[in-house]
């Protein structure tokens, strides 16, 4: 099957478009399973529609505090980006280039897949180490700094072989390369589930037939995200942004008797931003111009970056989010701003009978209740490392 | 619904429905007082509110039976709840500040949003220190209510002063000046604490909620002249009937709305036409409060009419919504493609509502002597 690469990017040849066809379908093989929700969009799911969320990681806030969440997530470490490697986790992470201390220059944030990187390090060496390049501002940059001692040019070397130097170069967790740990620039995301393989599992998953009884009612309905994600444990998280929000929005699909698919190309993208927040110490509002969108055809961007002009003569620290009345501090009060989006194509209401379905009691629903052991360690972690 | 610790006024309990009648009473504290002072003056003004359903009113002590029956009845429900704004919490405009513990993240003077202009706005009357949300079952009730705070206050020498209010009236067919029905796709009672319960951050309002007030003028004459056609459209239901629209009839040229979808909870459209449509922008997820992405609110709205003037009626909503968090209030109305880029629905379609004035308050949970008291504290 022929699949379009992230944002429609035309950087790979046939032999890398292939290799992403395939990495595509092994990420979906799970959704063959289900009635409801299909591996690539058909003439059956004609319709365009998004699910979208913003980017701050609200169970971290929730688990701590906003205030301590911020600096967590922003979290810097020897080896770089530790907050953003552990929890920057609605499918947007970013880095902060500061100036003095407590002066912020730029943020910057990106929804690229890792897998797709991996396809394109290991199919297209010289447009990777270009884009690094790119990104990085730089004219260039060394091979060694997205394949360690591996030659990705070299005649004998295998795709195999590059897309696994480039794992442990930018993308495992001892990866040191600063192209991908925040140090130099960030490529790709690497929190462990901002994949699209876990994004794929958890629409697989929620798009099933499932319905509860209202109490109040006793008319059926779909299940909340409180109800339905204990049922899939380990494919979506509860009280994040996303997850609780993918999983209702597709159950609901799926309750509807529509068919549902990943629109091609598969990505997370986006979509814009609450730019009219954000104002100058005169009081202005800061201008769309301000962000740059990348990494993508509109409206399918990857890359987002935020930096003042110039010649403004100000620093983004200087900016102050009106609906907060606090200056910015920290990249996770922009990621606040930052819409994200999936895009799903999905068929008319009714095309699916619903029958057979999961009929469960309401005492057969979860009860959401929050989990916060790993924020606490992770917290921990930070508090040890200051 | 048990265990919840929301002050009495926001009514999302299994059964309830906010009585009809409404009034906004936003009081200042006086220049050089402090906290304490302020919660002992507010005590006196909750403890004379309380009485007055009771049959207790100032001015005539010692009423007993029928008297004092018409007077229970003259207050039913009359209910008062209490909200702190950004300013008791600001050393700029008390020092010290009336209340020293943290300030919420998103409790700040309004500021005002994208695609919901100001009207000639030169002081925001809506914000103050503190707001009392009247409700009640009779006008008169919550009008009599505010005149008593005032004079109260001025009567016993207590450092508040009234300084504004705002009233309004719910309608019993459920409508508003639009003519459509509206607050209807409210959350089912089984889902509304989740969107109301705010957490404890900072940890004073843990249980508590958030109340957003938006005054904001309807320009009805600009909305009348929209063909009906065009205003279901815009609204997302059939006017008549309430129906949610479910799709958009193209055939004849001009696009016609399709209804037929349920009353309360409109189906997931994918008709850009319907997506762009206020039900849909105000709710694009449609997803429950228990995914904090769904930006869920509780909303609790009442008209208002101000005057009727040679330019015509002078009218609009008091928007009302309670929330466990009011960063959820601002992502949706900044957010594009919720109400961040259109005034109220269409793509970006007409612009006929403003902001007369607005302001956000904490409303702390329920304690004894009164919510937030503990909050008022010598500095």
């Amino acid at each position: 099957m022929n699949v379009h690469e992230p944002g429609h990017l035309e950087a790979l040849g046939d032999a890398g478009r292939a290799a992403w066809a395939e990495r595509v379908a092994s990420c979906f093989a799970g959704l063959e399973k289900s009635r409801f929700v299909q591996a690539r969009p058909t003439a059956a799911t004609p319709h365009a529609t998004v699910i979208d969320w913003t980017g701050f990681p609200v169970r971290v806030a929730a688990c701590l505090s906003r205030r301590r969440a911020q600096e967590l997530l922003d979290w810097r470490g020897e080896r770089g980006d530790e907050g953003r490697r552990r929890l920057q986790e609605e499918y947007l992470e970013w880095r902060v280039v500061r100036g003095a201390p407590r002066e912020i220059r730029r943020v910057e944030f990106t929804t690229e897949l890792p897998e797709y990187w991996r396809v394109l390090a290991a199919h297209e060496p010289s447009t990777l180490l270009e884009t690094i390049a790119e990104l990085a501002g730089k004219a260039r940059v060394a091979a060694r700094v997205a394949y360690g001692d591996l030659d990705p040019l070299a005649r004998r070397v295998t795709p195999a072989q590059r897309e696994s130097a480039f794992a442990a170069a930018m993308l495992e967790p001892g990866a040191m390369s600063g192209y991908n740990t925040g140090a130099n620039a960030i490529c790709c995301m690497v929190q462990r589930t901002n994949t699209l393989r876990a994004l794929a599992s958890l629409v697989a998953v929620a798009g099933a037939a499932r319905r509860v009884r209202n109490a109040a009612t006793g008319e059926w309905r779909c299940l909340t995200a409180a109800e339905a994600i204990p049922l899939f444990p380990g494919a979506a998280v509860q009280h994040r942004a996303s997850d609780p929000l993918v999983a209702e929005r597709v159950g609901r699909l799926a309750f509807e008797g529509r068919r549902i698919a990943l629109e091609d190309p598969p990505g997370v993208y986006i979509q814009g931003v609450e730019h009219t927040r954000l104002r100058t110490p005169d009081g202005d509002a800061v201008p769309l111009e301000w962000f740059r969108f990348a990494r993508g055809q509109d409206p399918r961007f990857q890359r987002l970056t935020f930096e003042v002009p110039p010649g403004e003569g100000l620093a983004v620290s200087d900016l102050v989010d009106v609906a907060t009345g606090r200056p910015i501090r920290f990249g996770a009060q922009v990621a606040e701003l930052v819409q994200v989006v999936l895009r799903l194509r999905v068929g008319p209401a009714g095309a699916v009978p619903f029958e057979p379905c999961e009929t469960l009691k309401p005492a057969a629903t979860g009860k959401g209740a929050r989990n916060c052991t790993d924020v606490v360690r992770h917290d921990r972690a930070f508090a040890g490392a200051r | 619904m048990r265990g919840d610790l929301i002050q009495r006024g926001v009514w999302f309990r299994s059964g309830e429905q906010a009585p009809p009648a409404f009034r906004l009473v936003l009081l200042n504290a006086q220049a050089g007082v402090d906290g304490r002072e302020v919660g002992d003056a507010l005590g006196a003004v909750l403890d004379m509110l309380a009485g007055l359903p009771e049959g207790v009113l100032p001015d005539l002590p010692g009423m007993r039976g029928r008297e004092a029956q018409r007077s229970r009845r003259q207050f039913a429900k009359l209910t008062t709840l209490l909200g702190l704004g950004a300013r008791a919490f600001d050393a700029s405009a008390h020092y010290p500040p009336l209340v020293a513990a943290e300030r919420p993240d998103h409790l700040v003077p309004l500021r005002g949003f994208p695609a919901l202009p100001w009207e000639a706005m030169t002081s925001n009357l809506a914000e103050a220190d503190v707001a009392l949300q009247l409700t009640a079952e009779r006008a008169a009730a919550v009008d009599i209510a505010a005149a008593e705070v005032a004079q109260l206050l001025a009567e016993r020498g207590l450092p508040l002063r009234v300084v504004a209010t705002f009233g309004g009236f719910g309608r019993v067919d459920r409508r508003g000046w639009l003519g459509f029905h509206d607050g209807v796709s409210n959350m089912q009672a089984a889902d509304r604490l989740a969107a109301l319960a705010a957490p404890a951050d900072p940890p004073w309002m843990a249980g508590g909620t958030y109340m957003a007030f938006l005054r904001l003028r309807v320009d009805l004459a600009a909305w009348r002249s929209l063909p009906r056609g065009e205003q279901e459209l815009l609204v997302g239901r059939e006017k008549l009937s309430g129906s949610a629209l479910t799709a958009v009839d193209r055939s004849g040229g001009v696009p016609r709305p399709v209804a037929g979808g349920d009353f309360v909870d409109p189906p997931q459209s994918t008709d850009p036409l319907v997506e762009a449509s206020h039900v849909h922008r105000a709710n694009q997820s449609r997803a429950s409060p228990h995914a904090p992405g769904a930006l869920r609110i509780f909303r609790q709205g009442y008209e208002f009419l101000e005057d009727i003037g040679p330019n015509g009626p002078r009218l609009g909503l008091n928007f009302v919504s309670f929330q466990r968090d009011l960063g959820t209030l601002q992502h949706l109305l900044h957010l594009p493609g919720w109400l961040g880029d259109a005034n109220f629905g269409g793509d970006p379609g007409p612009s006929f509502i403003t902001l007369l004035a607005g302001g956000l308050y904490a409303v702390p949970p329920r304690a004894e002597p009164f919510a937030g008291a503990s909050l008022l504290g010598s500095p």
